[in-house]
């Protein structure tokens, strides 16, 4: 109620102004008789003297409050309000002199603008002639970074202006200026600024609204001077922090060099295929390498290529038939053995543990462990997909769009579309669109989800943007932020999200679906398709090598330094779509050169050069090949419809009983059993709530509790030891040859073979040394990388 | 990555410096300029939130406005406004320092010198998963390593037998943000946490199974190393030296916890402890399994109590009373884990740390069908220290008359965790490292170490 009162306080305030000027107008009418003029005249001079008093209250009001952070921004609109009742009231006493008033008001009415002002914008303005700099408020014309003009100019204000209240110690509204770091951090209903348009930014309407609103800011005194606003709002327009490519990174970002930055986004052609009758990948290599000097070869010999190869494309170790028919058919027959593994089944299931990775997928949604939709279905559609070598723009878009794909998926968007799968769970759709964005484009969407990203292109509404395709389907209930800035139905703009060279937007459509989407991720020609395949390219040659050619693994952004084999990855992208998408064929371009045949080691140390990266088998790997070693994995592809049709419905230990690949274990995000969990609390690896490209390779405290005392392994060893101590066989080199066979996929050395007889001839218990020579064996490195 | 490679990269300067961060494991380390003043610290985690105006801040005007409608604040609800509601407990002034604990705690109470109060922390964030990763990593984005992780990897690595970080999680299960607290980021992987729910799950982590005894694995790692090195191409000897190194650990620290738990607690022990009431039972055995470890010199113990999906937790919405039962859960424990320390000569070398992510609105919150709970509250916290050089008997901060916001010496946990850094003799603003060019940091640039707690 008061506040409406205080509403008409400028009406008030400003109405004797209006009568002033109207009764000394009136007071120079000529027909007015002498006496009225008088009469007229004294009204005006009182009507002046009113302003005057009037004004000098606000200036007085405004000092007060400065004292006062509690007062009610309305209190000096009460005492003007109140004043000017009581110069009405003088008004009757009729003893006023009429001209002293007219003399005395001007000069009050000035006073008390200046002073106004003064408290206000920081600034006398009556002196201001003579002290005024206009440079030292306008920027430099140079083109400077965005974050380096925040520095000499928006700052400056900032640490006039703003800090008293708004710094660590003292953050009122949850508000640090203090540092970038907190600017930029800071959540608010709306974002602190929103590059290119002033008005969705916070900073910009608490300056530059009306003063009387509650928004307004500095609360205290000294307003931003217009050149301020006027400087803040520019900063905004030109996208705040927000760093176009041209422009100098910030300095505690990132440290690659301008023009490196921005090879992500360019515009890529198929290069020329270097001179040299070698495999397409290695004339890369090798004119890279000719300048450096001679690089080396360490060519494996048949039975370690042919473990790499097997372990590489389905992830198992192979058995003794599989390399005595090996033995039979090479060298000549490398391809044929290649042809051969690519076609089983198991390379299907491989390739989807790390894909499953890759999208982090688990089977349950969210934070709150429940299952969502038919993880099952999900896992069995990739792993036929792979099997089937569906092309990867098609295989991307059903899993995104699979409520508008075709028949046979149609309809299965329960089971399939895995980022929708859990509309009605916000945690996990943004998770969801951080992968897709990860696995699909290189980029850390993340960041935007809650600030305008720190060095990438990619402000905070492209994100709402990208999530609002996803999301205008669920309803959206007590999330604060997301119910302010998902408007449902908010038309995505056109254009949006043009971060890549030579794409559109991400759609054209009022209001995208997420087949739309889809589209956009996987068009060549209109979308980000060579952009998307290129980054699966590289994922698929880091699941070859353990090293991608892009060293920061899922991330292609303005920090990532151009990759030393570019041209070898670009020409891979376009070979891989020219080949109609094909996962085969581009796997089988890169498992017949010379890289993947031979140890290439580069001419240089340096390790940008390097090929290869550590491969450590997953702990899902190593439970699959320790079955195979005890020769008890079943290698069922798939289930009869009576049985379950996933793993992931039996309990942990019926799990494991059936021995079938880890890949159909359930994965679980949120879990408050270990049990539930096996492969994610006490091993380090893929989480699922982010796109994991890369498994962490060093040996922890987690794996040693696996290798020491764990039934799993422990169950190999014993059936490994038990079945020679059994049959009461002692060291023989037989035995020490079908064991290496078993496990290394090679005979032992002479030195070898003398270490363990020495061993067992020291050690009277049989078992023992057997279970000893096993567990050595199964932890060293050479089962447990891919070299 | 050889040596020799990674000195090559840092010759090239700054520009490959991220590069080489990132392939070297990108770890830091201290330069350990300051006096070590602590060996260990023991956080004792309330996983919930637990309320600070029925524990430690005393608020005679709330009880005096007791039923009174209080607007002009927001809450994690978005409501802004609510009826208040007096603390169910009463509060006295304990010991010599006239330090205000409720009767909830009576035998904490009786330790109320030994303690520092902080009662102004606030936290970045009012949602549980942010704010157990703010409390715990110093960041409420994931990905950032725990804090145990940051604190051993600034204190160095050494050989030794136990893991630097053990955590013991509730009994009834993990916090929901447990794959985030839990990891070690970009950090070395010598500093990996040991999680365990009761001290005795740490015997049988991957189901029961027999181990090799200390001697057996003596000699096997002897025999590995050799038939290593008679491997040839494929023996990558560092690489080979950390797994038998975790392996060697993995067995003492197998054998360290079946030692500790054999030993019979004496009839005192028991009691000290609150073993002998089955409510306290299980917090008391870990507490009591802390203090062990503290004696075997391990940095870094952590004991989280509540679980949010189990209704005893510390996330009292609905009906503030359950509080009167967690409390009783904790009181003794504490009490006894702080006596013991205190007699056997360790509390002046160990730092506890007792706290929740966030503390308690004064209003009652709405939202269910017998109201008599108190909502989210980031702005006011209160966490105790005792022990490693604190102020004793101290309280810091000040919460305004209802404790809706913090008035006074506003801190945050970045300060807390740099005051108990500066204990162990690390300067926080070390640790800190790069991923992928992104500076990922312990404390925040602004936070410091505060010299006032300090006796």
């Amino acid at each position: 109620m008061p506040g409406i009162f205080f509403k008409i306080h400028p009406l008030l305030t400003h109405l004797p102004f209006a009568l002033a000027l109207l009764l000394l107008t009136l007071a120079h009418a000529r027909y007015l008789e002498e006496e009225l003029r008088a009469r007229v005249l004294k009204w005006a001079a009182f009507a002046l003297f009113a302003v005057s008093l009037s004004l000098a209250l606000t200036g007085a009001g405004l000092l007060l409050q400065q004292r006062d952070y509690y007062a009610s921004p309305y209190w000096h609109l009460a005492a003007g309000v109140a004043f000017l009742l009581l110069t009405f009231f003088l008004f009757f006493q009729k003893n006023l002199n009429p001209s002293r008033m007219l003399q005395i008001s001007p000069l009050l009415a000035l006073i008390a603008l200046g002073t106004g002002v003064f408290l206000a914008f920081g600034k006398s303005y009556l002196l201001s002639p003579t002290t005024y700099d206009p440079k030292s408020e306008r920027f430099s014309l140079v083109p400077e970074s965005q974050l380096a003009r925040f520095h000499s100019s928006v700052r400056p204000i900032l640490d006039r202006k703003c800090v008293r209240c708004h710094n660590p110690g003292n953050p009122r509204g949850e508000l640090d200026l203090t540092s970038v770091d907190s600017i930029i951090s800071h959540k608010g209903n709306l974002s602190f600024y929103t590059p290119g348009n002033s008005d969705k930014s916070a900073f910009y309407v608490a300056i530059s609204d009306n003063i009387l609103s509650e928004r307004h800011m500095p609360r205290m005194a000294g307003l931003l001077s217009p050149t301020e606003i006027e400087t803040v709002e520019s900063w905004i327009y030109e996208g705040g922090f927000k760093l176009t490519q041209n422009q100098e990174t910030d300095a505690t970002a990132t440290t690659a060099r301008e023009g490196e930055s921005s090879w992500a986004f360019r515009k890529f052609a198929k290069p020329a295929l270097p001179a040299g009758s070698a495999h397409p990948v290695d004339t890369f290599l090798l004119e890279k390498w000719k300048k450096l000097g001679a690089h080396q070869a360490l060519p494996l010999s048949r039975e370690a290529l042919f473990r790499k190869l097997s372990l590489t494309v389905t992830g198992l170790i192979p058995t003794a038939v599989d390399i005595k028919q090996m033995r039979t058919e090479w060298p000549a027959g490398y391809e044929k053995s290649l042809d051969r593994l690519l076609a089983s089944p198991q390379y299907g299931e491989n390739l989807t543990a790390y894909w499953l990775d890759l999208v982090a997928f688990a089977d349950d949604a969210g934070f709150d462990g429940k299952a969502g939709g038919s993880p099952a279905r999900f896992r069995r559609f990739v792993v036929d997909s792979l099997n089937n070598d569906l092309p990867y723009g098609k295989f991307l878009r059903i899993q995104l769009s699979a409520d508008q794909a075709p028949f046979p998926y149609a309809g299965d968007h329960l089971a399939l579309n895995f980022m929708p799968k859990h509309r009605d769970d916000y945690v996990t759709a943004d998770y969801a669109l951080d992968s897709v964005f990860s696995f699909g484009l290189g980029i850390e969407m993340r960041c935007a989800r809650c600030h305008d990203h720190k060095y990438e292109p990619i402000t905070n509404e492209d994100y709402y943007n990208i999530a609002n395709i996803f999301t205008d389907h669920y309803t959206l209930g007590q999330v604060g932020e997301y119910e302010l800035r998902m408007k449902r139905g908010m038309p995505l703009k056109t254009g949006q999200f043009g971060l890549f060279e030579g794409s559109s937007g991400v759609a054209q459509a009022a209001s995208p679906l997420p087949s739309d989407f889809a589209r956009w991720l996987t068009d060549k020609e209109k979308g980000v398709g060579i952009f998307s395949a290129r980054v699966f390219v590289d994922n698929v040659w880091r699941f070859v090598f353990g090293k991608g050619l892009v060293a920061t693994p899922g991330r292609f952004g303005s920090s990532t330094p151009a990759p030393i084999y570019l041209e070898l990855l670009n020409w891979l992208t376009y070979d891989f779509l020219e080949h109609g998408s094909s996962t085969k064929h581009l796997l089988r371009r890169i498992l017949t050169s010379q890289a993947f045949r031979s140890r290439l080691l580069s001419p240089t140390d340096d390790p940008k050069y390097a090929l290869y990266g550590r491969k450590r088998l997953k702990l899902e790997e190593l439970r699959d090949n320790l079955l195979r070693i005890e020769n008890t994995l079943n290698l069922s592809y798939r289930q009869d419809d009576k049985e379950k049709q996933n793993l992931s419905e039996l309990s942990p230990s019926a799990q494991n009983s059936t021995n079938r690949r880890s890949i159909y274990f359930r994965r679980f995000r949120a879990s408050t059993s270990a049990s539930d969990n096996p492969f994610s609390l006490h091993f380090e690896g893929a989480n699922g709530f982010a796109s994991s490209p890369q498994r962490p390779q060093s040996p922890d405290l987690k794996e040693a509790f696996f290798f020491n005392g764990s039934y799993r392994f422990q169950e190999t060893v014993n059936k490994l030891a038990l079945a020679p101590t059994k049959a009461n066989r002692n060291f023989s080199e037989a035995l020490a040859r079908q064991a290496y066979q078993l496990i290394l996929s090679r005979d032992p050395t002479q030195a070898e073979f003398e270490s363990w007889r020495e061993l067992f001839g020291r050690d009277p218990n049989l078992y023992r040394a057997w279970s000893t020579f096993y567990r050595i064996l199964l932890t060293s490195n050479e089962f447990l990388y891919i070299y | 990555m050889k040596r020799r490679d990674f000195l090559r990269l840092s010759a090239l300067g700054l520009v490959a410096l991220p590069t080489s961060w990132y392939f070297a494991g990108r770890a830091f380390s201290a330069s350990h300029k300051l006096p070590r003043r602590i060996k260990s610290v023991i956080v004792l985690y309330m996983t919930g939130g637990p309320s600070q105006l029925e524990l430690f801040d005393y608020k005679p005007e709330l009880i005096r406005m007791h039923g009174k409608t209080k607007s002009g604040f927001r809450t994690e609800q978005n409501e802004t406004e609510g009826v208040l509601m007096r603390p169910i407990a009463e509060f006295a002034q304990r010991g010599q320092s006239g330090q205000w604990v409720s009767d909830l705690l009576p035998n904490l109470a009786n330790l109320a010198d030994e303690l520092t109060f902080i009662k102004s922390v606030n936290c970045t964030s009012n949602n549980h998963a942010l704010g157990q990763l703010d409390f715990n990593t110093g960041s409420t984005l994931m990905g950032n390593p725990f804090s145990g992780s940051w604190l051993n990897q600034a204190l160095g690595d050494k050989p030794a037998e136990l893991p630097s970080t053990v955590i013991m999680a509730d009994p009834l299960g993990y916090p929901r943000t447990a794959p985030f607290l839990w990891n070690s980021g970009g950090l070395s992987s010598t500093v990996a946490q040991l999680v365990c729910k009761r001290p005795a799950d740490l015997t049988n982590l991957w189901g029961e199974s027999p181990s090799l005894s200390m001697p057996e694995m003596e000699r096997f790692l002897g025999l590995a190393r050799r038939n290593a090195s008679l491997g040839g191409q494929a023996a990558d000897a560092p690489l080979l030296e950390a797994r038998l190194r975790a392996l060697r650990m993995s067995q003492s620290t197998r054998e360290i916890f079946s030692q500790l738990l054999a030993q019979q607690s004496s009839e005192e022990e028991k009691k000290l402890y609150g073993l002998d009431v089955e409510l306290c039972k299980n917090f008391g055995q870990q507490l009591l399994m802390a203090r062990k470890l503290v004696e075997k010199e391990v940095p870094f113990v952590q004991v989280f109590c509540g679980n949010e999906d189990d209704p005893t937790s510390w996330d009292h919405h609905e009906d503030i009373k359950q509080i009167i039962e967690m409390s009783r859960k904790i009181d003794r424990p504490i009490y006894g884990l702080l006596t013991d320390l205190k007699r056997r000569g360790l509390l002046d070398s160990t730092v506890i740390l007792w706290g929740g992510e966030f503390g308690r609105m004064p209003v009652i919150q709405p939202d269910f069908a017998h109201p008599n709970g108190r909502g989210h509250n980031e702005h006011v916290n209160t966490i105790w220290l005792a022990g490693g050089g604190f102020r004793k008997g101290f309280s810091y901060g000040e919460t305004d008359e209802l404790s809706l916001r913090t008035v006074k010496d506003r801190v945050e946990m970045g300060d807390i965790w740099a005051t108990i850094a500066n204990q162990l003799g690390i300067d926080h603003h070390e640790m800190r490292y790069l991923e992928h060019g992104v500076e990922k940091r312990f404390t925040k640039k602004y936070h410091r170490v505060m010299h006032e707690i300090l006796a």
